[in-house]
């Protein structure tokens, strides 16, 4: 199949998305899929939605977006609830707001599976290493793998954050080793990680090409304190712009 | 083998011991641990080496049956990586499992020194005659009884009872015993599983031949290995107090037909194996805590 990149939570960090538009550029895959969360923290909501419009062949919906439509919905923490506000306003003054209840939940293309969050619930969910009592998920996402992946085998999702693969085998890493893996034939979540706003202790933005065979993961450099001083100038909590320098 | 398919299914995920997998956990919770640290915890233990073996031989990293030294598997896997399967199997054995479920942790434990002896043993003999596959035949030692350890983890006490002391009271061998009670032993079904995890060629064949009565140095992977698993019961460190066959012509091809050098084979052997132990902090008897 073609090369497609897979990317995720952009969460209005324009500097990162321009940044990995033009690896994407230099790599030369034409197809980009974006599962969801493209708004939502970050200083520049709109002109990312925009943007992705443009140049994205898949845009879902993520659980900003809902949360920006559906404010009633949803609980956020202090800082997420904050950034939601403002980007909800942002989005309403550039009309950008309506156009939201028309983004996709899912998409179904041949073995591959695209949503936000998980297989489960495909907005909300979370694909995580552990639970609430820091023990292996592992089990529940054998289960997942197991049962509930029928009429596909590969399901990319975003949501969490973090570049994983959770197989049946174990949660795989990238690491600048390896960042390459063979997916044929076995059941797994590819967790594409964060273009905007990633938080596996790597500042990078992140991104998946997916040929059909394998999935590489590439980690492209922005300029993180601009994007940073920007999130400084508005309203919005500075958490938001010391967490984007550390990647957590 | 339909027993052996059988219960293959079930024996695949082996449970290590808790605290060689605390021990794994803060080597890797420790950011400046190296690639080092993390194999020399990992490869003492029997069951830790071959979850880690197995996931890097999965077909992901498209090495299928090409990675068999732990080193090698911790520079393909990564830091982040071998701390998520530590927490997989830190999970597995204790958060999950009722105490009354646990496998025989004393048993458990004389297994761990028995392959550790019998994997260091294995690589001092391998140096004298095949040094290009030292690393390798440290793990085939290591990983030679893991079908005993799903065994111990699957039966628990009934192996204990109806294997174990049986064929200690009756002077028969375990492996004859198992036949009789499974249709299969723990070398069969140790070479099932590492084969179902798609491990080198030489690691399984070890494991499948390492009951033989004749060995030579044609293989030097399992004469290295089923010698080293005697010298293992020599130096203490065997299951249930049964002793394997000597193999005194073989151990003249290696050049320790003389007292004093297989002593002192044998001494440094121990040496080694203690200092493995100390540096890792690990306690040096079997029914340690």
């Amino acid at each position: 199949m073609e090369p497609l990149v897979v990317l995720s939570d952009v969460h209005g960090n324009l500097e990162a998305l321009e940044a990995v538009l033009a690896r994407v550029a230099d790599l030369g895959p034409s197809r980009v899929y974006s599962l969801g969360d493209t708004v939502g923290y970050g200083p520049n909501p709109v002109e990312c939605l925009r943007l992705a419009r443009q140049r994205f062949e898949l845009l879902l919906m993520g659980n900003h977006e809902l949360g920006a439509i559906r404010p009633s919905m949803f609980t956020f923490n202090h800082e997420a609830d904050v950034a939601l506000r403002w980007t909800r306003e942002r989005l309403r003054e550039a009309g950008e707001i309506d156009g939201l209840e028309e983004l996709q939940i899912t998409h179904l293309e041949g073995d591959m599976l695209f949503a936000h969050g998980s297989v489960r619930h495909p907005v909300t969910d979370y694909i995580q290493e552990t639970n609430g009592w820091g023990l292996s998920t592992f089990d529940d996402i054998v289960q997942q793998l197991e049962r509930d992946f029928t009429g596909f085998r590969i399901c990319f999702v975003g949501h969490n954050h973090k570049p994983f693969l959770a197989t049946r085998e174990g949660f795989i890493h990238p690491h600048e080793g390896v960042s390459e893996f063979c997916v044929t034939d076995e059941k797994l979540y590819v967790c594409v990680g964060s273009v905007g706003q990633p938080r596996d202790d790597d500042p990078r933005a992140c991104f998946v090409v997916y040929d059909g065979e394998k999935v590489q993961y590439h980690r492209v450099e922005y300029p993180v304190e601009q994007t940073a001083a920007k999130i400084r100038a508005q309203p919005l909590p500075p958490i938001l712009a010391e967490r984007l320098l550390l990647g957590y | 083998m339909d027993a052996l398919a059988r219960f293959l299914g079930r024996a695949s995920r082996l449970p290590a011991l808790p605290d060689a997998i605390i021990r794994l956990l803060q080597v890797a919770d420790n950011t400046s641990s190296t690639a080092d640290d993390l194999a020399r915890v990992i490869e003492i233990d029997s069951v830790l080496s071959t979850r880690l073996l197995r996931l890097a031989n999965s077909v992901f990293y498209g090495m299928r049956g090409h990675v068999s030294t732990v080193k090698h598997a911790v520079v393909i896997l990564g830091h982040k990586t071998i701390r998520s399967m530590a927490l997989v199997l830190w999970t597995h054995a204790t958060a999950n499992v009722p105490l009354e479920q646990r496998p025989l942790e004393r048993l458990q434990r004389e297994m761990f020194l028995h392959g550790l002896a019998t994997a260091t043993a294995a690589r001092m003999l391998a140096s004298l005659t095949a040094p290009e596959l030292t690393e390798d035949i440290f793990a085939a030692g290591l990983l030679h009884d893991i079908g005993r350890v799903a065994l111990v983890c699957e039966l628990q006490q009934a192996y204990e009872g109806r294997v174990l002391r049986q064929a200690a009271s009756e002077n028969r061998s375990p492996a004859e015993l198992e036949r009789e009670l499974l249709g299969f032993d723990h070398a069969q079904l140790g070479a099932a599983l590492l084969t179902s995890f798609h491990l080198p060629d030489l690691l399984v064949q070890v494991t499948a031949d390492h009951l033989a009565d004749e060995i030579s140095l044609a293989r030097p992977g399992l004469a290295c290995v089923v010698l080293a698993n005697s010298m293992a019961a020599e130096m203490g460190h065997r299951i249930a107090g049964i002793s394997p066959p000597l193999f005194t012509e073989v151990r003249r091809e290696f050049g320790l037909e003389e007292t004093d050098c297989h002593e002192a084979f044998l001494q440094e052997c121990k040496d080694r194996i203690q200092l493995l132990l100390a540096e890792l902090a690990w306690p040096t008897t079997a029914n340690a805590p």
